[in-house]
């Protein structure tokens, strides 16, 4: 019997292409029941945009070209030399021109709200990251260290942590922590989000240590390793290893929670999507370029964690 | 002459039950003693005890001089005296085989690089394995495995190398690489505690076997003495039982 074309792997592609071309349209048509207007041109100018630089006249005077420079020779005799490389010049040699006169101007391109926001959004990310990572390490040797109070310490935080909403503590470290000690909005939204990850990164590690087998441990106690040296050299790497995938997965959720900082008015990717909004007044094309934009960072990182396995299978297993 | 391993009035409980009961054993500079008997009897307890991969619960034991239980004593230190070989090898599946070797020289006894990495390759010519060097362990069949992990407790030099079932978990035609290297190093100067039901390898190299069963050492002979006239019933029935099939 001929296996079913539904099994097909290329066949497989083309439906759900079709699948989601379907929707896509559906939801086009059903938007323009709606008199939505699409302007989709104007997205890439919020992305990057021309920036128009003018060199002006400072005096009433005569303008004469030497080669690449503008000289303006004042009625009061001063003289003012311009270089006019990457100019584009709007007045002739020798013509009179009046103060304030725009002599030449030059375009320069300059990021706009998309590319700034998202820039915000990277940075917040990659600095909560490296904390988080930090903080859930620390916490998990803290529960794994046999010393009551450094596992209690840990846990308490950790059952906080995971019990209470994200949002909530964002709140709380904008308005409490960060009013008390003075920080600026952005390194409380880093201290929340590493925070928060931290807990989750913690436990992830910890069921990760846990896990590498007792002959591991005993295999290096024998040869005269120290705690540390056993957890640095023969635990961790191991455990990082196995850690690898469910590591990426909250990293990915982090980008993506990153978006609450936008609440307390840092200027993330998001916040920039709202204040668009409010512009343009094209929200479809707007949230949907912000979506695209934050597929775009969690695909690379997802990649980036791809890469990884790979090269450790490739290096023996585990 | 005084023993290099002396263990006194030893016992070693978990929870309720007395795996160790008193046990006295002492093994002398170079000598080379097997421990066998029955499942369960406290082999792996009794020279875990050695290098204190478990704690006793009451008794003396001094390693080379060092009284194992004294706050003076540095058991990082001491253990390096003491390698230790196991059943299931337990090497490091995250290194290669050249770095599962070095890494305890260059970390633990702070020796160069290039000085570890000589050492390592004449170690691995001397179990035979020469080539295997850039390989993982996931790569290499399981007498391999366990020449490798020889290979790398010898690395540390130590004078004292415990064997707990080495060959146990292997296939039967890799078990005799392993216990060619074993008897090569029986026949130098390390002072060797091996438990096995390797009688072959016991009746070679062995100076003296000790017998356990529920937590005792039953009897302790010359392997000659030992497989002749077993004194005890106890050791008549575990002979009978493992040189029958
Ligand atoms: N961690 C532990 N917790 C509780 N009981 C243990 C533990 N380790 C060993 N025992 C018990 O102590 C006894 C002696 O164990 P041990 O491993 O020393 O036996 P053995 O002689 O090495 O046996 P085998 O030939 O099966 O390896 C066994 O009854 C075992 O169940
Ligand atoms: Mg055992």
């Amino acid at each position: 019997m001929k296996p079913s074309i539904f099994k097909n792997r290329r066949v497989g592609i083309i439906l759900a292409a079709l699948f989601y071309a379907a929707l896509g349209f559906f939801l086009y048509k059903a938007a323009s029941k709606i008199n939505y207007t699409w302007k989709w041109d104007m997205i890439p100018k919020y992305f990057v945009y021309e920036k128009k630089i003018p060199l002006t006249s400072p005096c009433d005077g005569k303008l004469e070209i030497e080669g690449n420079k503008a000289v303006i020779i004042c009625e009061d005799g001063k003289k003012y030399t311009y270089s006019l490389e990457g100019y584009k010049l709007e007045f002739e040699n020798g013509e009179f021109v009046y103060e304030d006169d725009e002599i030449a101007y030059k375009i320069k391109l300059e990021p706009g709200p998309f590319l700034l926001g998202l820039w915000v959004t990277i940075k917040i990310s990659l600095i909560s990251m490296f904390f988080a990572f930090l903080i859930g390490l620390i916490i998990a040797i803290m529960r794994l260290s046999g010393i009551p109070a450094f596992d209690y310490i840990g846990s308490v935080y950790v059952t906080i942590i995971r019990g209470t909403p994200l949002l909530v503590q964002l709140f709380i470290f904008y308005f409490i922590v960060a009013t008390i000690f003075d920080l600026p909005r952005f390194w409380a939204g880093v201290m929340s989000l590493s925070i928060f990850y931290g807990a989750y990164i913690a436990e992830i590690l910890r069921g990760a240590i846990q896990s590498i087998d007792k002959g591991q441990h005993e295999a290096a106690k024998s040869l005269g390793f120290n705690s540390f040296q056993r957890m640095w050299y023969i635990i961790l790497p191991q455990a990082l290893r196995k850690a690898l995938p469910a590591l990426v997965g909250e990293l990915i959720s982090l980008i993506k929670d990153s978006s609450l900082v936008s609440i307390i008015s840092i200027t993330d990717l998001t916040k920039v999507g709202r204040e668009i909004v409010a512009n343009t007044f094209s929200p479809f094309e707007t949230w949907l370029t912000v979506a695209a934009l934050y597929l775009m960072l969690t695909s690379v990182l997802s990649f980036i964690g791809h890469k990884l396995e790979k090269r450790m299978k490739a290096k023996g297993g585990i | 002459m005084e023993p290099i391993i002396k263990m006194e009035r030893i016992n070693k409980h978990y929870g309720d039950f007395h795996a160790l009961k008193d046990v006295d054993f002492n093994v002398k500079k170079g000598e080379v003693v097997v421990i066998c008997g029955p499942s369960g009897s406290g082999k792996s307890t009794l020279i875990r005890c050695i290098n204190r991969l478990e704690d006793i619960s009451s008794g003396k034991i001094v390693i080379d001089g060092k009284d194992l239980y004294d706050k003076k004593t540095n058991i990082n230190k001491l253990r390096q005296e003491v390698g230790m070989v196991f059943q299931h090898f337990n090497l490091f599946p995250h290194l290669t085989i050249l770095e599962n070797i070095t890494l305890a020289p260059t970390k633990v006894k702070k020796m160069p690089k290039e000085d570890a990495k000589k050492l390592a390759m004449e170690l691995l010519k001397r179990v035979k394995i020469p080539h295997q060097a850039n390989k993982y362990p996931g790569e290499l069949s399981g007498g391999q495995k366990q020449r490798v992990a020889i290979a790398r407790t010898l690395a540390m030099k130590p004078k004292i190398i415990l064997f707990d079932e080495p060959t146990s978990a292997l296939d039967p035609e890799m078990i005799g690489e392993v216990l060619d290297v074993m008897k090569e190093l029986a026949r130098e100067n390390y002072t060797i505690v091996c438990v096995t039901h390797e009688m072959g390898f016991a009746r070679e190299v062995a100076d003296r076997i000790v017998f356990m069963d529920k937590g005792e050492i039953v009897e302790e002979n010359t392997p000659e003495e030992f497989f002749k006239n077993p004194k005890t019933d106890r050791a008549k029935k575990f002979l009978s039982e493992i040189l029958h099939h």
